[in-house]
């Protein structure tokens, strides 16, 4: 498993994805992760077992334009994305607008001040 | 033409299903059907109750209680790996039914008692 | 010529959908001009339990995401842990992780061809199909000691051991189950109904399909030759493997790729139990998960892929699953375009949703 990982800017990503496009390769998921500052967004491509792997690191609620011109099967991952952490992208094919995925919740991914409990109690049920 | 060999098989054929109130039954040797607790072993370690992936396990230390909820288990088996003292193991039978008033919950009192170990001599 | 234009709601509750997914359909006088899905009805945030259970016991959760793809996640998962800490798995467990993945790839394929053939209205051959699945079950329950939700994967290897006298005997079952297996599959491609209803329908081309992002048969039934086995993960690698693919791109082609997959996994089940080597099937585990770790393998549906990041401590610190069902929705929605009202359901059911995995 090829774990190397580029980071690029937030500014270049659709010229990264445009140059993943005219090279051949197909976009295999978009995925965020918090990190120590801010978040971590990875876009993943592949051409027949080479994998590769770019990464843009951005704060919180910052604005990402979508590589929706180049693969057009990529709004599935950014509404996704928008849902859970509260980012949005600019450009998307089919925008939701925070209705992909219906939370109680609202986005409820994003890093919390307190952590949850280890091992949830469950509550006695009285008569 | 080739179906009607199927079709004439069903009239000749037992049915594929098993009668099953008037006939008994039966999986497999090592099918995870319900669990067993016997309570003349176990040390009140709690360690099933930690690593129980639902939830369904909880130990009284000082009561000496140890409750099952029979709607939450999922029959993994996590327990019984876990255990060291060889107290759970699985049972072949499915688990049985229960009301909605008892909840499933299960209670057992743990009779384990330590033995006592010999007193040993100080050495002269 | 414009005629009005009507939006017609289909799910999330219908008869030929195993589990809820809503599409609005928009169309002209019977031909749909575009379909905009909609989910999120089964979600349930199984991702976010992963910093309240230890590593070991997560893998009976991660199993728990589907019924009917449940032992490729548990199996994808550990697969995940193992290389992020640097385990190296004893070689019996991989062939018998290898055997019980394509056990459960027979098992799908046979469920899928019986929700196919009632949603057309044949009842007895949905019956039929699902008889054969009942042995395949049977096998799966002899030797793991659980129908549909195996429990039998761990950190380090498999829980349970098979002997090799079974091994031998369930080598002579797989014949009577191929020999039912070809009539059954000589139904679904000679027939002249199902025939009708799928050639020619709900066609995607090659270019499309490999840049919308399709995965599993969806893709092999266009032509591509994706799939995850041709990295050589677990026993694959040993054993050789090429794909079936179909050039056709319509919903015949996707038939015939499931048809003849299950033969290939029975000759797959034949070569690993030839081959299976001898020793322990498990390796003691010590430590925690440090790092981060992408871990592939192929679903009866697809490919399916497992982010898992671990900051040192006895929880994860994330856990995502990118489903093959995901990433089919944008080829479901090209399709459409295009296509007959009364042809929708049966152009849904061939992707092969499965709605549960999807959003875990």
């Amino acid at each position: 498993m090829n774990m190397k990982i580029d980071p690029i800017q937030a500014a270049d990503v659709q010229k990264t994805a445009g140059n993943m496009r005219t090279g051949g390769y197909r976009l295999v998921v978009i995925t965020c992760t918090p990190a120590d500052e801010g978040y971590y967004i990875t876009y993943s491509f592949e051409k027949e077992t080479d994998l590769r792997h770019y990464r843009i690191a951005v704060a919180e609620g910052t604005t990402i334009p979508s590589i929706g011109s180049s693969y057009g099967g990529a709004f599935v991952y950014e509404n996704e994305i928008h849902d859970l952490y509260g980012f949005s992208f600019e450009g998307m094919t089919l925008d939701f607008g925070g209705t992909f995925i219906k939370t109680s919740v609202p986005y409820p991914f994003k890093k919390k001040e307190q952590p949850a409990p280890t091992v949830t109690v469950v509550k006695e049920e009285k008569k | 033409m080739k179906m009607l060999k199927t079709i004439l098989k069903q009239f000749v054929h037992k049915p594929a299903t098993t009668m099953f109130p008037y006939e008994p039954l039966e999986n497999f040797e090592g099918t995870r059907g319900h669990l067993v607790f016997d309570p003349s072993k176990c040390t009140s370690c709690m360690m099933c109750m930690k690593r129980c992936p639902s939830q369904a396990i909880t130990v009284q230390r000082a009561e000496k209680i140890w409750t099952i909820d029979r709607f939450r288990c999922v029959m993994c088996g996590n327990c019984v790996d876990v255990c060291k003292f060889d107290v759970l193991s699985m049972e072949r039978e499915y688990a049985k039914s229960a009301t909605p008033t008892e909840r499933g919950v299960e209670t057992y009192e743990i009779t384990y008692v330590k033995p006592e170990r010999p007193k040993k001599e100080t050495a002269e | 010529m414009t005629g009005r234009q009507t939006v017609i709601p289909f799910g999330p509750q219908h008869p030929v959908l195993p589990e809820p997914i809503h599409l609005d359909l928009v169309v002209e006088d019977e031909h749909v001009v575009s379909a905009i899905p909609s989910i999120g009805y089964v979600h349930r945030g199984l991702e976010s339990l992963v910093d309240r259970r230890e590593y070991q016991d997560f893998v009976f959760l991660a199993e728990r995401i589907c019924g009917i793809c449940s032992f490729t996640h548990s199996s994808t998962f550990c697969q995940g842990i193992e290389g992020m800490m640097g385990i190296q798995v004893p070689s019996r467990a991989t062939y018998l992780r290898t055997m019980w993945g394509e056990y459960s790839r027979i098992h799908s394929h046979l469920l899928w061809l019986g929700l196919f053939a009632d949603s057309l209205g044949f009842e007895s051959l949905f019956y039929q199909a699902w008889k054969i699945r009942e042995s395949i079950l049977d096998e799966l329950e002899a030797t793991t000691g659980g129908r549909v939700i195996q429990g039998v994967c761990k950190v380090g290897g498999v829980r349970r051991d098979v002997s090799n006298s079974f091994l031998s005997d369930m080598d002579d079952r797989l014949d009577d189950i191929e020999d039912e297996m070809k009539d059954l599959t000589n139904v679904f491609l000679n027939d002249y109904t199902l025939t009708k209803r799928l050639i020619g329908k709900g066609v995607l081309s090659k270019e499309d399909a490999y840049y919308l992002g399709a995965a599993g048969p969806t893709a092999r039934g266009s032509g591509l030759d994706l799939d995850a086995r041709n990295t050589g993960y677990l026993a694959y690698g040993d054993i050789g493997f090429k794909p079936v693919v179909e050039k056709g791109g319509d919903g015949y082609a996707r038939c015939a790729v499931r048809c003849k997959e299950l033969f290939q996994s029975v000759e797959i089940i034949r070569r690993v139990i030839t081959d299976m080597p001898d020793g322990e099937v498990s390796v003691p585990v010590k430590g925690n998960p440090d790092g981060e770790y992408f871990s592939r393998s192929e679903q009866p549906r697809g490919e399916v892929i497992h982010y898992l990041k671990g900051n040192g401590t006895k929880n994860l610190a994330q856990f995502r699953v990118r489903t093959p069902t995901l990433t089919n929705i944008p080829p479901l929605v090209s399709i459409l375009a295009g296509c007959e009202l009364a042809d929708v359901p049966q152009i849904v059911l061939t992707i092969d949703p499965c709605i549960g995995c999807m959003e875990r």
